[in-house]
């Protein structure tokens, strides 16, 4: 297998990015009508939609929290989502280490207090991969949760660094992943400047965290722009439907 | 294909019919043989139902199709369904809400035209239950050949060798169509007169229900 | 005797057959359609780039994602010259709150088990054509169909995305390399497959014994058990007729879900062509 230059002469990445550069970002709320909310997001290559149910009834009578609402997160890799077909089971490690890692995210930032006894599923399923999972689906969860009208304390915007011979890259894609290079994964609530994920995957040198860091909370604002303005918009044109006037 | 069919029998000529009732020890139970083809259904209900398949004001239908060999797959789901859709029309389930009506369909030999004579089968041990229906269901099937000839009640190596295979299900009062499953390449006419001739047989088979029946009742159980 | 008057949505809960029928009555559905009409259907060609084919399928809300991968296997004992094709229907708890999590559920080995007959009966593709070198390898296409929607008619959106997907497919050139036992594929030469029928589907369901309604949504599959699905091809010929549930079918409705599902198939055949052109025109 070959081993492509990450980091070409002119300083860009094998995707014809720069190094701070995020992949362009394509999102929608409001793209399935069954769910109370949903949201489909394009990042790059990677195509991911969310839909959230609820609040509703909780299912089994033994997980009822008497004083907030139950988070459940599912997320569903598609047979066909990678260049390799790979029939995942639902009780696939990586992806439950990556739903419990969601969940964990939104459980203080959602207002459950306000639901008790009740039950929010959020359900992610990945149609295209090309890196970038956990950050793709605390994008899409945020956006599908504004959709559902769920009350939250902020949006939770997250975003992927790494870095490669000194250089840190912003926004891994699946080749980059490959190549075994740190990867950190930061989620942050942009108003508060406060940072709720932190994962980091293989080894990075504590001299080099702070810089990794800083960048990945870079991508997270610019993906925080986008979400919003997205939200802005959608909402804008909904209240411009029912108030013709 | 050849003017012959492998067992001699007549294009339209359905293979010889065996009913046995009481067969298990069951509120109902029937073994319907077309030929070499043989289904056990047994039946347990009205009886007790869990609480989260209770319906408040009819008779909730469980079926449970078990093949010949192996485990039951998506083949056997699907037959699942068609039955528990058929007899959902056909059994006045309103007369016995909260309850669940259980139905167990055993293949015992497999040679072709399996879910006819599992519906079959499946009429003989209602009756056999004496659990109230609006109706009865009576099925058969056929395949169109290459050359378009239309044989009734095929075994096993027809349904292999030729173009399309169809099951269908009337009802006795009104002979309207219960169920259809046509699977293959057909003109709608081929289609239409697979229809007449499975009708056609079907009223034979209704004969042989009616002469089982009249057969227990004289002869005491 | 007192008379209760319900907000719509809330009749709609207590009582939906009757709500229907109040519609029916006046000729014509809950959501504004005809009893004929059928909802509006888009087809997207190519939309997933890690797939050989794939087609994303909406009738009305019911949304369908059908990605064909192609892998190379060694063919199977008993037919040595022909490739397989393994279809597959997820219904995940997404597409609707009816579904809940765990083993796939009935309606979806259903689907599978219908999806997987019509292949195999209705001779859509010459498996002989995905042989590589008879009796060492083959091609072998899985097909799996999402759904990430669940308004109702999910048989049709699911047969129409695996048939546009199939249409889809590129393969690589591949040849066999005997003395060290591999496959090689090229890339750049792609070629697509030969799909000898290309057959379309229509599904109707009977409410009440009398009102044939085309295309139901899930809240008029809710209440009306009778379903009849017809698949013709392009020769006008039928390959499929599926028929569960009620008691009031006659020959009569069959020939005019028949007929129906002829004029569909021109309707359906019309959007597929548009979204090549346009495809190819990118």
């Amino acid at each position: 297998m070959s081993r492509h230059e990450p980091i070409g002469p002119q300083g860009l990445r094998q995707d014809g990015r720069r190094a701070d550069q995020l992949r362009n970002i394509n999102c929608k709320p409001s793209v399935l009508s069954q769910s109370d909310g949903s949201s489909y997001i394009e990042q790059g290559y990677t195509k991911c939609l969310a839909a959230v149910y609820g609040p509703r009834e909780t299912r089994q009578k033994a997980q009822i929290l008497h004083n907030k609402a139950l988070i459940t997160v599912e997320i569903s890799l598609a047979p066909f989502s990678m260049s390799e077909r790979k029939k995942r089971k639902k009780f696939d490690k990586r992806l439950l280490e990556i739903a419990s890692a969601v969940k964990q995210t939104f459980e203080p930032i959602i207002m459950t207090n306000l639901f008790p006894r009740s039950q929010i599923d959020i359900f992610l399923q990945i149609l295209q991969y090309d890196g970038g999972m956990t950050q793709i689906c605390i994008n899409a969860a945020t956006l599908a949760l504004i959709d559902a009208g769920i009350p939250m304390l902020e949006y939770v915007c997250a975003c992927s660094a790494g870095i490669v011979e000194d250089t840190t890259i912003l926004d891994l894609n699946n080749s980059e992943e490959s190549l075994g290079i740190p990867e950190l994964t930061v989620a942050l609530l942009p108003q508060s400047q406060k940072v709720t994920l932190l994962q980091l995957e293989t080894r990075l040198h504590v001299d080099k965290l702070e810089s990794v860091t800083a960048m990945a909370i870079k991508g997270a604002k610019e993906v925080y722009k986008k979400l919003d303005k997205t939200s802005r918009d959608y909402i804008g044109d909904l209240l411009q439907k029912s108030n013709p006037t | 294909m050849s003017l012959n069919r492998v067992d001699k029998r007549k294009f339209t000529e359905i293979r010889p019919i065996s009913i046995e009732q009481n067969y298990v020890n069951k509120d109902g139970s029937a073994l319907f043989k077309f030929g070499d083809s043989a289904v056990l259904c047994s039946i347990n209900g009205p009886t007790e139902v869990k609480v989260r398949d209770e319906k408040l004001d009819k008779a909730t239908i469980d079926v449970l199709f078990k093949p010949w060999i192996g485990s039951p797959g998506t083949n056997e789901k699907t037959h699942e369904l068609v039955l528990r859709s058929t007899l959902e029309s056909i059994i006045q389930a309103n007369l016995h809400p909260r309850t669940l009506i259980q139905v167990v369909c055993q293949v015992l030999m497999d040679d072709g035209s399996i879910l006819a004579t599992a519906i079959n089968a499946t009429t003989m041990a209602l009756i056999n239950a004496g659990i109230s229906m609006r109706d009865i269901a009576v099925a058969v099937s056929c395949v169109i050949c290459k050359d378009g000839t239309i044989l009734i009640d095929p075994k096993e190596q027809e349904i292999e060798e030729n173009q399309s295979f169809h099951t269908f299900a009337f009802n006795k009062v009104s002979l309207n169509l219960l169920f259809c499953e046509s699977f293959g390449v057909f003109t709608e006419k081929q289609y239409f007169d697979c229809y007449e001739l499975s009708k056609t047989a079907a009223q034979e088979v209704i004969n042989e229900i009616h002469n089982a029946i009249k057969y227990n009742i004289t002869n005491g159980r | 005797m007192s008379t209760q008057t319900y907000e719509a949505e809330t009749f709609r809960k207590l009582q939906p057959q009757e709500y229907l029928r109040k519609f029916l009555l006046k000729e014509v559905r809950p959501d504004g359609r005809e009893l004929k009409q059928f909802r509006q259907t888009t087809v997207n060609l190519g939309c997933i780039s890690t797939t050989n084919g794939s087609s994303l399928v909406r009738i009305g809300n019911t949304t369908v994602v059908c990605g064909i991968k192609a892998e190379v296997s060694v063919p199977k004992q008993t037919s040595t010259k022909e490739g397989y094709l393994v279809p597959n229907v997820e219904l995940s708890p997404m597409c609707s709150p009816k579904f809940k999590p765990g083993p796939p559920s009935e309606h979806a080995q259903v689907l599978s088990e219908n999806i997987n007959r019509l292949l195999k009966s209705a001779s859509i593709l010459d498996l002989n054509t995905l042989c590589i070198h008879e009796g060492s390898a083959v091609w072998v296409l899985y097909a799996d169909i999402v759904c990430v929607n669940y308004d109702g008619n999910v048989f049709d959106a699911c047969v129409i995305g695996l048939i546009t997907a199939l249409s889809n497919v590129k393969l690589p050139k591949a040849t066999f390399a005997e003395e060290e036992g591999l496959v090689k594929a090229t890339e750049e030469l792609l070629i697509p497959l030969n799909l000898s029928r290309l057959p379309y589907p229509a599904t109707f369901s009977i409410f009440d014994g009398q009102y044939l309604l085309v295309d139901p949504t899930e809240v008029e599959e809710s209440v009306a058990h009778e379903v009849i699905t017809i698949i013709c091809d392009e020769a006008g010929q039928i390959c499929t007729v599926w028929k569960v549930g009620g008691i009031s079918c006659t020959p009569k409705h069959l020939e005019k879900c028949i007929s129906i599902a002829r004029e569909r198939y021109i309707e359906i055949a019309a959007i597929v062509e548009n979204e090549e052109k346009s495809n190819n025109l990118i």
